[in-house]
């Protein structure tokens, strides 16, 4: 396989929410790429600036919300700079979304073989039949009855409604689907159901998926590699393995650490103490200073770098961090 | 020791629909246990399984359809058919699971600790303030002279959580109905909030009845844990064995759809049953339109031609650990 350019490439970007007690910092100098047919899963609570993340790559972002700063390069494509008309032919073909409670998104008043079909009627401009029949193959394709065409959104199990949406953003087969909470709302079993689906569509189309979620045991399952959010910064980055077995930040650490196990002896679990920060006023230094309990005098002045400790291991720490044995 | 709370047979049924094509909905069927002193159960199951309305009844915000609720023995629903009792509501509170909708926004914390205190004449005067004060401070919302004063918008959500706690323990309860109180705040945050509950049962010897979709949490607060499916209970087992040696089908499917971080994207999927792929699956999981058969006949790997005909009943299999199931007896 050749090494060809990431499907999308996030560079230095900042969004801040203007508010009337001054701007939120939302995000405060993101970094990352995914390659082609690459998970990339991005971690983090509430607040924690991924879901702005996703608008912003679609641009669609809302007022109060801008965008203060870097570059967003989809398959060699600037984001920040296209045009309204250029937009429109990005958005779904280029790049297409699985927005949170999606599935409670669906127009009621239309069936689900109208709201697929208008997917391919709009940016595709093909004739209604023959919307409707790539509607069909597309409901097919996540494992629904192609008789549910005519069925209206609340007749469908919230698992169905959820694979409708799914097969939405595939219809244009998108170089890089976002996903952002995908499964919230559905039971374990319709989870791991969808889930299955979406990796067998992956396998077939070679998408690449930007899949955010706050949960991290479903995220390392299924995610090649994870950036670990908070309050608007990346803290720590690498494969999905790696950051199970060897988390080094103690955010990405106290995350995983919240998670209570299915076997094995009794534990006592603390979680984090503490909440994450207002975002108009944020710590100086290191945003999870306040939190943390290998802080250090530097961390509360000077933000963090992102590092790369250990080869393909990014860590946003001083060089001052203890860290295991190998790490730079 | 008998229990403080125990349900019997405990049945809901709804009825909705028009005039003329009413449609039954039996969301809750002969539900059966107890809590004791300081013991935590765990109710788990999907949306759908009647976990909730299980709750609610205990609660007597609605009337079962039949079955008992005993508290100490006594079967409340003779002795105060109408409506519950002021006792009765103080004996056995509840907290919910959205900490935003359960506070009322237009007033203070303190309001809403002292309620409780008055109505159910906990105490007066001066003493109230001093005892919202040390409730605060029982659930760590620290200071507590300064929350007092808050409002519900500048807490977060796990703090908000925390005062619930505080009301429902304001008028210090024998039981604690708690209906899914984590699943809503972030993830860090929630191990505080179930240590909480455990550290008020050790030291207060509250009951709980512990509500929720996720086993882990489940195993980690819950002494005993009864697995629930389409408005029947299917298995009970202390948490750790239910777990371990699960014995229902249903169960082995939940505890199989638990993302497994060491799975990778490459590995095959687990051999568990999934939802059906048919697209005549029913909308909620197995909320049953007729009693016949085992409401998990539709979608079980393992099931037989009797399972569908006729409900199976309890059967032991292990000392404390029952299952409904005809793998296992009639």
């Amino acid at each position: 396989m050749t090494t060809s350019q990431p499907v999308l490439n996030l560079c230095d970007l900042y969004v801040e929410y203007l508010t009337a007690r001054g701007p939120v910092q939302a995000v405060n100098g993101v970094s990352f790429s995914i390659a082609p047919g690459e998970v990339f899963g991005l971690a983090g609570e509430s607040g924690c600036g991924k879901s702005t993340i996703a608008h912003t790559i679609l641009r669609v972002l809302r007022p109060p919300a801008i965008i203060t700063g870097g570059q967003i390069v989809v398959k060699g494509r600037d984001v920040l700079q296209m045009d309204d008309e250029t937009l429109e032919a990005f958005r779904w073909r280029d790049v297409s979304m699985v927005f949170q409670s999606a599935m409670n998104s669906l127009n009621p008043v239309m069936n689900v073989g109208n709201q697929l079909a208008d997917v391919f009627i709009r940016h595709k401009r093909m004739s209604k039949r023959e919307a409707l029949e790539r509607a069909s193959e597309l409901l097919i394709g996540v494992d629904i009855d192609q008789r549910r065409l005519s069925s209206f959104p609340h007749q469908l199990s919230g698992g169905m409604r959820q694979r409708v949406v799914i097969a939405m953003a595939m219809a244009l087969e998108p170089a890089l689907m976002i996903m952002d909470e995908p499964t919230t709302a559905l039971d374990v079993v319709v989870q791991k159901d969808i889930m299955q689906q979406i990796r067998e569509l992956k396998r077939k189309m070679s998408f690449a998926i930007l899949f955010i979620t706050h949960d991290l045991s479903l995220m390392t399952e299924f995610s090649d590699r994870i950036g670990i959010m908070y309050a608007g910064e990346i803290v720590e980055q690498a494969q999905a393995r790696e950051i199970f077995n060897n988390p080094l930040h103690p955010y990405t650490q106290g995350l995983l650490g919240s998670f209570p196990a299915l076997a094995g002896p009794k534990k006592r679990l603390t979680g984090i103490a503490g909440s994450p920060p207002d975002l108009v006023a944020p710590p100086a230094g290191c945003r999870f200073h306040p939190r943390c309990w290998v802080c250090q005098p530097i961390e509360q002045v000077v933000k963090p770098q992102l590092r790369e400790v250990l080869p393909g291991h990014w860590l946003a720490a001083h060089p001052g961090m203890p860290l295991p044995p190998g790490a730079a | 020791m008998s229990p403080v709370l125990e349900v019997r047979n405990l049945t809901k049924h709804f009825t909705t629909g028009s005039v003329l094509k009413s449609q039954r909905i039996l969301a809750l069927n002969g539900v059966s246990f107890t809590i004791g002193r300081g013991e935590v159960l765990a109710l788990v199951g999907e949306s759908g399984s009647g976990k909730s309305t299980t709750a609610r009844l205990i609660a007597r915000l609605m009337p079962p359809t039949s079955g008992e609720i005993l508290l100490r023995g006594q079967d409340v629903l003779k002795t105060e058919p109408r409506k519950a009792s002021r006792s009765y509501r103080r004996e056995v509170q509840m907290i919910f699971q959205d900490p935003f909708g359960s506070l009322s926004p237009n007033h203070t914390i303190g309001y809403h600790l002292e309620r409780p205190l008055l109505i159910h004449k906990r105490a007066i005067g001066r003493d109230v303030q001093q005892k919202v004060e040390t409730l605060l401070a029982t659930v760590g919302l620290n200071p507590p002279a300064e929350m007092t004063h808050k409002f519900p918008f500048q807490l977060s959500g796990g703090q908000r959580q925390r005062v619930a706690i505080a009301r429902a323990l304001a008028v210090e309860p024998e039981i604690i109905l708690a209906d899914e109180p984590i699943s809503m705040l972030d993830v860090s945050i929630r191990m505080g909030v179930l240590n909480l509950m455990e550290q008020l049962k050790e030291e207060r010897g509250i009951g709980f009845l512990y509500i929720t979709h996720d086993l882990a949490s489940a195993r980690y607060i819950a002494d005993r844990t009864i697995v629930m499916y389409g408005g029947y209970t299917v298995e009970s087992a202390e948490s750790h064995e239910l777990m371990a040696q699960p014995a229902h089908p249903y169960t082995q499917t939940l505890l199989a759809a638990v993302p497994n971080p060491q799975a990778g994207l490459e590995t095959p999927a687990t051999g568990a049953p999934s939802a059906p792929k048919s697209a005549s699956a029913s909308a909620s999981a197995g909320v049953q339109f007729s009693p016949r058969g085992c409401p998990f006949a539709g979608r079980c790997p393992q099931v037989k031609a009797i399972c569908h005909e006729v409900m199976p009943g309890l059967t032991t299999i292990a000392p404390d650990h029952w299952v409904r199931c005809h793998l296992f007896g009639p």
